[in-house]
């Protein structure tokens, strides 16, 4: 037997119910009057005939009572049996949460959609239900669409409900609908539950759960009857661009930058004939051929368009092939901001370094490149630390940090702080004069914390024996080989390993990244980050972990040096650009799905039924797995039954014990005067 | 009157009416009540069959003429009586629900049945008694044992345990003339002992009234409610819902006054069953009109 409702509260409210008549009675047997009696030998005689009797018949009437009390309160915890009895017992209420699998993939189908066989199915489950069951209808897709909510049972809202079920451009998020599944089952008040998910059981989402997917599957299947049916439409033939995102280049006017699509055949038949165009701004391209391509295979095509106009450009490639059965990820956007005009705040720490060009040289050099007069749309200010006017960084898009010594809280790392949360580039350079003890108690502390990790210390080659070993012959470090995905990284990973190598670091600050900071590039032969990244709120901030002069490196003489300057630009300028709010997720295109077998066997030990999609008897199936029956309304009619036999009890022993004979008796009392006097 | 018991407003209901006794005393003075000596007095009473012995003036000659037989006229003496009023003082007639209790009752009831007896000059004692005779008042027609009696009356202090039976026996033998013996009491004793005393009485030829004094709570038994019932003759206390137990109480009742109503009836004694709730005068009124219309069939 199982409880609908809390055992702990209703239990207690039950007990408390319970116990106020036996309350009552020993109250009502506490306070007794006293009197005076006279005739006591008649009352003792009276007692010998009724005591037992009352006795008795006290103690029935207040178990009859307790036990009314006791069956509501039972009632009221909606006790469930195990076993089937409806029609003897109870009722069985059968309380279903129905999910639909909502992802755009259930959009697939050239004649009828996954998501319109879905309906079908549902329709079959929804003819198992009677009248007043509580049915819960739900789209899952990213997030949870309710259409019903524990509403009783009526065929046509119900089907008038299930009409407006719909595809949504979102991946099916297994882990969170387990999590609101299990909420709404929570809700549900029924003697029987069920939990009904029907998906075109993709592979992606099916084939290998994540724990968190598996737990919530089994936490789900414990408390109520899982069903898990598979939908599926003819083939499924599918060509999508999974990527499509800014690749390189400037972004200012004038600039060339490259877009990369990435388009890949899910199907399993080889594509050809197949082109992509990019539109910008609604302004269509050429299209490209993509050539023929394999099942599974990707193909990437590049784009430069042309972003002469400042603002805000929207990117679209679109496949011109039309002719697959998912048209939903046929094309995919890319947006990103146009400057007219970049100024860039450099400031110098060390202005003074005797006859070698100052930091602020090299960087000025490398950030304004080869832009003149008044077409350069780069603005570059160079500023000594002292003179800075903290209260003026918001004229500026980026701010460059060169060799500065130390920071005071008030005056300047909290305007810094401030500068990067509203969407300002913060790029920090290393250098000699750094105090970092103030940089991590200023820029890395609970108030602002800007640095992407704790400055450890200053390394200089050949103070590390261990690294001195590894490297052997060498007398400085070199670059190691990048293996982030980060814009920035790309350039040093695009660079020939010749010339890659040629980039010496002989002094560098050691630091401890944070968590949620990005290692871009790191020094070979040595375990710490030289360009870290860390992100806060809008805003961005690099970390050189070398100079911006000659001293500890050969960078900026080097030719990435320049490159990595201006991608810097772009990147802090535009840190969201070639990412797009609602483009699809890539995973949602492949329409493989996995075999009822496989699902049955993923999905074994959590006591989930699977209902291959070519079974016809859906209906049948469910409601032979139903068991369980409801009985508080039987509870309740007990009570009732109880209640009112008490009562009749009640009456007829008070009636007996008051009023019948009473008038006989009293009459005959008279009597005894009147005779005895007649008789005188 | 200035005694307590003597009030007046019962005695002015209750005066009007006479004392009548249902048989005839001996007594040495003439009054209202007929004498069982036939023959004395003028007034007529019933025939007789002459038998030898008898005097001849007696003979009514003109029954003879009728009849020609010879019968006698028979003549009933009046004569005055004593009555014995004996009053229950034990615990038990101390019980009250009201605002008297059976003792206040039975005192307001012998006061008043005494004045009365006197007024009409017949003599009256009284005796109170619990498990003993604790005070007797000597029979006297004057007019000043009323004030004896309202006296003595006044001292009463309840005791435990009543024995009428024993009290019954004793005034059996002391009363040596045949005469009135009054009752008061609740009878809560041991019933069979009782009618032997009654039996007693009416062996020796007196003429016995029992009044039954009850409390209406006793009668009816209305309480509600849990009670705890503390005996007035040191015989224990009970617990218990009167409620539950007043039908079975009340066949106990009714049984108990039954079986004291059915000796009464084989003794050829009064019984008089008092409620003190009903007023006094219309307690005692009641008993002298059914003794006036016994006389009159």
């Amino acid at each position: 037997m199982s409880f609908l409702n809390s055992p702990a509260l209703w239990g207690i409210l039950g007990a408390i119910g319970v116990a106020v008549p036996i309350i009552i009675h020993l109250l009502h047997q506490r306070h007794r009057r006293r009197t005076d009696w006279a005739a006591m030998e008649l009352l003792r005689r009276a007692l010998v005939v009724r005591s037992g009797q009352v006795k008795l018949e006290d103690l029935l009437l207040l178990f009859l009572r307790c036990l009314v009390l006791a069956l509501v309160a039972f009632a009221l915890l909606r006790p469930t049996l195990d076993d089937q009895a409806e029609g003897f017992l109870g009722e069985q209420r059968v309380g279903m949460v129905i999910a639909i699998d909502a992802s755009f993939s259930m959009g697939h189908g050239k004649n009828d959609t996954r998501m319109e066989e879905a309906k079908l199915r549902v329709g079959d489950i929804l003819d198992t239900a009677k009248d007043g069951d509580p049915i819960t209808i739900v789209l899952m897709g990213e997030q949870t669409r309710t259409l019903l909510r524990g509403a009783n049972f009526d065929l046509d809202s119900c089907k008038e409900e299930l009409m407006k079920a719909e595809v949504f451009p979102e991946r099916f998020n297994l882990e969170r609908a387990t999590v609101e599944l299990s909420d709404l089952v929570d809700e549900l008040k029924a003697s029987v539950k069920e939990c009904y998910i029907v998906t075109d059981a993709q592979a992606t989402d099916w084939a290998n759960f994540s724990e968190e997917a598996a737990g919530g599957l089994e936490n789900l299947s414990q408390k109520a009857k899982l069903f898990i049916i598979p939908v599926e439409t003819e083939g499924r033939e599918n060509l999508a661009i999974t990527d499509f995102s800014y690749s390189s280049g400037s972004l200012g006017p004038g600039g060339l930058s490259r877009f990369t699509a990435e388009v890949r055949n899910f199907g399993l038949q080889t594509h050809e004939g197949g082109s992509i165009a990019l539109s910008v701004n609604d302004r269509n391209g050429t299209p490209k051929s993509l050539g023929p391509i394999k099942p599974g295979e990707s193909r990437l095509v590049d784009f430069y368009p042309d972003l002469d106009q400042s603002g805000d450009a929207n990117l679209t490639a679109r496949l011109g092939r039309q002719d697959d059965s998912l048209l939903i990820d046929n094309q995919r956007k890319a947006s990103v901001r146009i400057k007219d005009r970049i100024r860039i705040l450099c400031v110098d720490g060390e202005p003074f370094s005797g006859d070698a060009p100052s930091e602020t040289f090299w960087l000025k050099k490398a950030l304004e490149l080869n832009q003149f007069g008044d077409d350069a749309f780069i603005e570059v200010k160079v500023s000594d630390w002292e003179e800075l006017d903290a209260s003026s960084l918001e004229e500026y898009d980026l701010v460059f940090l060169a060799n500065v010594e130390e920071f005071d809280l008030d005056s300047a790392a909290r305007p810094l702080d401030s500068f990067v949360r509203k969407g300002g580039g913060l790029v920090v350079f290393g250098g000699d004069r750094l105090n970092l003890k103030k940089y991590n108690q200023v820029l890395h502390g609970s108030e602002v914390n800007l640095l992407p990790g704790e400055l450890v210390d200053f390394v200089a080659f050949g103070e590390n024996s261990e690294a001195q070993e590894e490297s052997g012959e060498e007398t400085s470090w070199s670059l190691a080989e990048p293996t982030s995905s980060h814009v920035l990284a790309g350039l040093a990973s695009s660079l020939p390993q010749d010339a890659r190598d040629t980039l010496r670091f002989g002094k560098t600050v050691q630091v401890r990244p944070d968590a949620n900071s990005t290692v871009i590039l790191s020094l070979a032969g040595i375990d710490t980050p030289l360009v870290l990244e860390k992100q806060v709120e809008l805003g961005s901030v690099l970390f050189f972990a070398t100079t911006a002069d000659r001293d500890w490196s050969n960078l900026v003489v080097h030719p990435l040096f320049p490159m990595l300057m201006q991608q810097t630009i772009t990147h802090l300028t535009n840190p969201s650009s070639g990412t797009v709010e609602g483009n699809l997720s890539p995973s949602e295109s492949n329409l493989e799905p996995i075999s009822a077998e496989s699902l049955e066997e993923a999905v074994a030990s959590m006591d989930a039924i699977v209902i291959p999609p070519e079974t016809s008897n859906l209906t049948g199936i469910v409601k032979d797995t139903r068991k369980g029956t409801e009985i508080s309304r039987t509870l309740l009619i007990l009570a009732l039954l109880i209640f009112i036999l008490q009562g009749f009890l009640a009456m007829t022993f008070t009636k007996r014990m008051t009023a019948t004979g009473d008038s006989d008796l009293q009459q005959s009392l008279r009597k005894h005067t009147v005779v005895a006097a007649r008789r005188t | 009157m200035q005694e307590k018991y003597l009030d007046t407003d019962t005695l002015d209901s209750i005066g009007p009416l006479d004392v009548v006794t249902r048989q005839v005393v001996e007594g040495i003075r003439i009054g209202m009540h007929r004498s069982p000596v036939r023959g004395i007095s003028t007034e007529f009473s019933a025939y007789r069959q002459y038998v030898p012995g008898d005097e001849i003036r007696h003979i009514d000659w003109k029954l003879y003429a009728r009849t020609q037989k010879y019968f006698v006229k028979l003549f009933d003496a009046e004569t005055n009586f004593i009555a014995n009023l004996l009053m229950d003082t034990s615990s038990s007639m101390n019980f009250s629900s009201g605002n008297i209790s059976k003792l206040e009752y039975a005192k307001y009831m012998v006061a008043s049945l005494a004045y009365l007896i006197v007024d009409q000059r017949d003599s009256v004692g009284v005796g109170m008694f619990d498990d003993a005779l604790r005070s007797y008042i000597e029979p006297k027609s004057t007019p000043g044992i009323l004030a004896d009696i309202s006296r003595e009356m006044e001292k009463v202090e309840p005791k435990p345990r009543t024995n009428v039976a024993e009290i019954m026996h004793e005034f059996a033998g002391r009363m040596k003339r045949r005469g009135m013996v009054m009752v008061f009491s609740d009878l809560l004793d041991n019933t069979d002992e009782f009618i032997k005393g009654i039996n007693h009485l009416r062996f020796r030829g007196h003429n016995v009234t029992v009044f039954h004094i009850l409390d209406p709570q006793e009668i009816e038994f209305p309480l509600n409610g849990v009670w705890r019932f503390e005996g007035l003759e040191n015989d224990g206390e009970l617990v218990t819902q009167p409620a539950r137990v007043r039908q079975a109480y009340l066949r106990e009742l009714e049984e108990f006054i039954g079986k004291v109503r059915g000796a009464c009836i084989k003794s050829e004694a009064d019984y008089v069953l008092v409620n003190t709730a009903e007023p006094i005068e219309s307690v005692v009124s009641s008993y002298l009109l059914q003794r006036m219309a016994a006389r009159m069939r």
